[in-house]
């Protein structure tokens, strides 16, 4: 066979892609840089959604305040990340275990009247009870003592019942981390799907989403959370998904709204209508893809929010938890070395610190990106 | 403007509606709440009895709630379970009077200082002050509140000693003395509450004069004369002493709270400002000679002032969320620890009622705020 | 410095006494992230006493940045590199901030485009007023007194004295243009700038305003400068035109001659482009292409892309503003052979 149609089938055979006359090599011989085809779609999506980025990298960075955030917040997640290698390799569980470990230091006490330097002297009552009863000031003891001050061994020394600070500082990044997460993503989800559903079917949507959304932002979150807790076991999934919950069908529902009417009032909306697509299909796929960098700002605040409700909440007991920065300080709290100030510091400041940083950092990071997305912020 | 009111006022009758029944199928979903009590060897059996039968527990769904929206509106909440027999309205007049002058007196301060600083700060836009400034009150935004305290505890009560670390009143003083506790708190807050009244009586009426230097002489004026009689007005009665003792313990959880706070107003302003400038009336004021100040504050400031007083309400809920854990830990006897006390107990009907009276103080004050707000701006007064 | 040749050339079609107003050699340019914007490119007039100046152009063509020069509020990313304003000989560009702003609505005030947004909403128009004799006036006039001369004001522009203690969102359009001249006269001024004054406004309230203006300005012998992108209504009430291209002045001198005869191609294109109720049919010959982006205007004549009598000369050399007349100056190598529209062919 002699015939050899094979420049009409590769246009108009089945499997071609795009119209009749599109090179099947996504060459591009219009030369103007117009490749059609699936793939080059993509890649031009990749491409346009690089070079935003970059567009929007380079606003973000002129605002020094959203990069601090960020890099305070990468520096938790590097402890987050660090700490399961750590305990795999060079801590030895038993010891660092952040729950049940115990770390026991036998070390050289002074005995005195009155303890002036936690890790190195023990008080004359103590001393008596514990080892020998004609002991006198200025003897020396071997004790164990929690919780102990840092030493090379723990760096940030050892809580009351003998864990390692530092291990449960880490670890709780982790739960940090991970409550926000949820804590997050519930209210996206949330949020933009009410904002955008009530601005784009309006009517009694509308307003059953909004009256409903006034009573959310009457709801404080804490104290909701606290009541719950008298009747539910809080743990840090619940927690997240309630304080998401809260959060996200109230103010930043609202918010959201706003944003997605403007949305839904541009032509290309009408236009996807017209196209035969449902009110559903609409939403999903032109209302929502526009909000959802407010969306993600607004999470931001969520994550900062929600760290610190799980701290305040873990502070006070109410929280089924087994280790978080929280439980940190109710553990000391309990045990009764907070209200001694600086002496202890080891057992306040770094937990309470942590989670004052972490909050902190999602807010200056979404305070970064709020010049970014939002224009009217924007300096000239 | 009244029918908007009325409108709002009906509104937010419905959402604490909405509130109280979210509250009570939250709670029977969870089971038994006088499990507790059959579990506490305090609390004899019948009085569980009793319990069951006042909640109608034993009664079908429907009833159940009739009878506790109707024990509601008669004030009847029940009895907590681990302050037995206290009732628990008992406990709430008693209590939320105290969280409430605390929310008060850090609100007012928080707004006036925080709007202040706030369009100061905005004004310097770009500047590292305003950067610096901007990360401090972030910073008091998201400190953790139960650390923040304990520092603030630890700077004054302990290494200052200027006050005191915990409590409402030094026992000791008022032992044996003629007067209850929440007798003369009650006083107390009620002349603030007149004092704050007749500070903003004087601001307005000061505006109406004539000539300009009237208005600055007579503003200021004003202010100090309500004041002095408010402190001379103390001073000549017999409570003068224990209500010293009361502010006394009362300054260092209100200051915190009022710290923590300010942070979220200022940056509120900030923001407001920041899209205020950009106005065009701006131009036409300094086009008309005026004084980059007085643009900033005549114009601006007081246009920025509509939002921000608007998004308030958002910082309320911070404002409560923080007297909670200050109550805690200053052990300062107001609704907030109530409720954690009650919540850690498991004291059902004292959460609920914790939750429900915390919920109406906030509805309140949204009420005021709104008030405020639509005096402050006059396209919605029509 | 001004020579005797450019002082002419910024009073052609004016008066030949010492100007009230002088703007000499002003050159600004705006630093963005972009680069630099060259807003204005040497741009020189004169308003005498009592004289009323149009400035029009398209947008973007500086007119707009002329105005605030006047009152010494550019934006904080302006910055001037060469030039004067004089006004009764004393450079305001030099002034220290305090002392511009004596100057502000005493002697030069802004009727703003868009007097919608000119009102702030949370005070009535009477306070805002007020607030402008209260400054300029020392605090020596007593409320009353403000009053009196706010009702006035209100009675010159046509307004009811009730509606001084009204909000901005409760009077019309119309009624707050009326307001924002009243505010501008408050203070006696010896100049007044209005920007765009009849934009989003119906035509009726247009002629109105423009009327009103007109009689104000004979009444109390104030000097007007008119900024606008309608060459043909200003024409009709302005006694002078200025047309501005790009940053400079193309083509200056009385409205009639101007108008009648525009000796530079662009005015000559904006003349042609836009239909007249009230002359004969004629052909159109709208205008092709942009204007020029700022941030880099093209070498020589800036108009020379769009210029259907462009040359070589007209792309490598730019044109001066140039005397053609005692009543006209041009800044074209080919001024003398830009037609006259009137003999334009004509529509049966």
């Amino acid at each position: 066979m002699t015939t050899s149609p094979q420049r009409t089938a590769t246009t108009t055979g089945a499997g071609a892609e795009g119209p009749p006359g599109t090179p099947q090599d996504g060459s591009d011989p219009s030369g103007r840089g117009l490749a059609t085809g699936r793939r080059a779609r993509l890649a031009n999506r990749i491409r346009v959604l690089r070079a935003s980025f970059r567009e929007n990298w380079a606003l973000f960075k002129r605002n020094r305040i959203g990069v601090v955030g960020l890099v305070v917040i990468a520096i938790f997640a590097i402890m987050a990340l660090l700490h399961p290698i750590l305990m795999d390799t060079v801590w030895d569980p038993e010891r660092y275990h952040p729950v049940v470990g115990y770390s026991a230091q036998e070390v050289e006490l002074t005995v005195v009247e009155e303890i002036e330097n936690p890790g190195q002297e023990i008080d004359l009552q103590r001393a008596q009870l514990r080892h020998d009863p004609t002991i006198q000031v200025g003897d020396t003891v071997e004790d164990t003592i929690q919780p102990a001050p840092p030493s090379l061994d723990h760096p940030l020394g050892t809580d009351p019942l003998g864990r390692d600070v530092l291990s449960q500082l880490m670890l709780g990044a982790q739960t940090a981390f991970g409550m926000g997460a949820v804590a997050a993503l519930t209210t996206v989800i949330v949020a933009t799907f009410i904002g955008s559903v009530a601005a784009y079917f309006r009517g009694w949507v509308d307003t059953v989403s909004m009256r409903s959304a006034d009573f959310f932002l009457l709801l404080p979150p804490i104290p909701f959370l606290i009541f719950l807790s008298a009747i539910y076991d809080l743990n840090m999934v619940t927690l997240g998904l309630v304080f998401g919950l809260v959060s996200g069908a109230g103010s930043t529902a609202i918010v959201l709204k706003s944003q997605a009417l403007t949305v839904a009032v541009k032509p290309f909306i009408d236009s996807a209508r017209v196209a035969g697509a449902s009110g559903m299909q609409v939403v999903l796929r032109h209302v929502i893809p526009n909000v959802l960098p407010l969306t993600f700002l607004y999470m931001m605040f969520t994550v900062s929010g929600a760290i610190s409700a799980e701290a305040i909440l873990s502070t006070f007991g109410l929280i089924d938890l087994p280790m978080s920065w929280g439980i940190m300080i109710q553990t000391a709290n309990d045990a009764g070395y907070i209200l001694r100030g600086v002496e202890y510091w080891w057992l306040l400041f770094p937990a309470g610190l942590a989670v004052t940083f972490l909050a902190f950092a999602f807010y200056l990071f979404g305070r970064g990106m709020d010049e970014v997305v939002n224009p009217r912020l924007r300096q000239r | 403007m009244a029918k908007r009111l009325l409108s709002r006022l009906g509104q937010l009758v419905f959402v604490l509606w909405l509130l109280v029944t979210v509250m009570f199928f939250v709670v029977n979903l969870a089971g038994d709440p006088t499990q507790q009590m059959a579990m506490d060897p305090n609390i004899p059996p019948e009085a569980r009895e009793l319990q069951i039968q006042r909640l109608g527990l034993d009664q079908p769904m429907h009833i159940q709630y009739w009878t506790y929206l109707t024990g509601l509106l008669q004030g009847d909440m029940g009895v907590s379970f681990h302050l037995y027999p206290r009732e628990v309205s008992d406990i709430i007049v008693e209590r939320l009077p105290r969280t409430f002058g605390l929310l008060l007196v850090a609100t007012v301060v928080s707004i006036v200082a925080g709007f202040a600083v706030g369009k100061r700060v905005a004004w310097l836009r770009g500047t590292r002050r305003e950067h610096g400034a901007t990360i401090v009150a972030v910073f008091l935004l998201t400190v953790f509140p139960v650390w923040a305290a304990l520092v603030m505890i630890w700077i004054f009560a302990f290494e200052l000693d200027w006050f005191p670390s915990r409590g409402f009143i030094t026992t000791a003083l008022w032992r044996g003395g003629p007067y209850a506790a929440n007798e003369v708190f009650i006083a107390l807050l009620l002349s603030i509450t007149a004092l704050l009244i007749a500070a903003f009586a004087v601001f307005l009426l000061s505006r109406r004069f004539d000539a300009p230097w009237m208005r600055t002489v007579g503003g200021i004026g004003g202010l100090a004369a309500v004041v002095a009689v408010f402190l001379l007005g103390w001073s000549a009665t017999p409570m003068a002493e224990y209500a010293a003792n009361i502010a006394y313990h009362t300054v260092l959880p209100t200051l915190t709270l009022t710290l923590l706070s300010f942070g979220g107003t200022m940056l509120l302003t900030r923001t407001a400002m920041m899209e205020t400038m950009q106005e065009d009336f701006v131009l036409t004021a300094r086009a008309k000679g005026l004084s980059e100040r007085a643009v900033r504050d005549k114009h601006v400031a007081r246009t920025a002032l509509n939002p921000v007083v608007a998004s308030f309400l958002i910082s309320l809920v911070t404002v409560i969320t923080g007297s909670i854990v200050f109550e805690q830990v200053f052990s300062w006897p107001g609704m907030g620890l109530t409720l954690l006390n009650a919540a850690t107990e498991g004291d059902v009907p004292l959460a609920i009622g914790g939750i429900i009276s915390l919920g109406f103080l906030f509805m309140i004050v949204h009420f005021l705020l709104d008030l405020v707000y639509s005096a402050l701006d006059p396209r919605l007064r029509t | 410095m001004t020579t005797t040749a450019t002082t002419t050339t910024a009073q052609a079609g004016g008066q030949r006494s010492t100007p009230l107003l002088e703007v000499d050699g002003l050159t600004v340019r705006y630093e963005t992230l972009r680069g630099d914007v060259r807003a204005i490119e040497d741009v020189s007039f004169a308003v005498g006493d009592g004289e009323s100046l149009g400035l029009v152009g398209e947008s973007g063509c500086g007119k707009s940045s002329v105005a605030l020069s006047l009152l010494g509020l550019l934006p904080k990313n302006a910055r001037v590199d060469a030039g004067e304003i004089r006004l009764q000989g004393q450079d305001l560009l030099r002034l220290p901030e305090s002392q511009m702003r004596k100057h502000r609505w005493n002697d030069i005030a802004m009727v703003f485009q868009g007097a919608m947004n000119a009102w702030n909403p949370v005070y009535t128009i009477f306070t805002q007023i007020e607030e402008a004799l209260t400054i300029h006036q020392r605090g020596s006039m007593t409320r009353s007194e403000a009053r009196r001369r706010v009702g006035d004001l209100f009675e010159l522009v046509g307004l009811d004295a009730q509606m001084m203690d009204r909000y901005p969102h409760e009077l019309s359009g119309g009624m707050r243009q009326r307001a924002v001249i009243a505010m501008a006269l408050s203070c006696d001024p010896k100049v007044i700038i209005a920007d765009e004054p009849t934009t989003a406004l119906d035509v009726i309230v247009q002629d109105r305003i423009l009327r009103q203006l007109k009689r104000i300005q004979s009444e109390l012998g104030m000097s007007i400068i008119y900024i606008s992108h309608d060459i043909a209504v200003i024409a009709e009430v302005a006694d002078r035109l200025a047309v501005m291209y790009a940053g400079g002045i193309a083509e200056i001198g009385a409205s009639h001659t101007v108008f009648g005869h525009p000796r530079h191609p662009y005015s000559w294109s904006l003349l042609t482009s836009t239909p007249s109720i009230k002359g004969p049919l004629r052909t159109l010959s709208p205008l092709a292409g942009e204007p020029p982006d700022l941030h880099d205007p093209p070498a020589g004549c800036p108009f020379h892309p769009r210029c259907p009598m462009a040359t070589d000369r007209c792309a490598a050399e730019k044109p001066p503003l140039e005397l053609l007349s005692s009543d006209q100056a041009s800044a074209c190598w080919y001024a003398d052979q830009v037609p006259d529209p009137r003999e334009q062919e004509v529509l049966r």
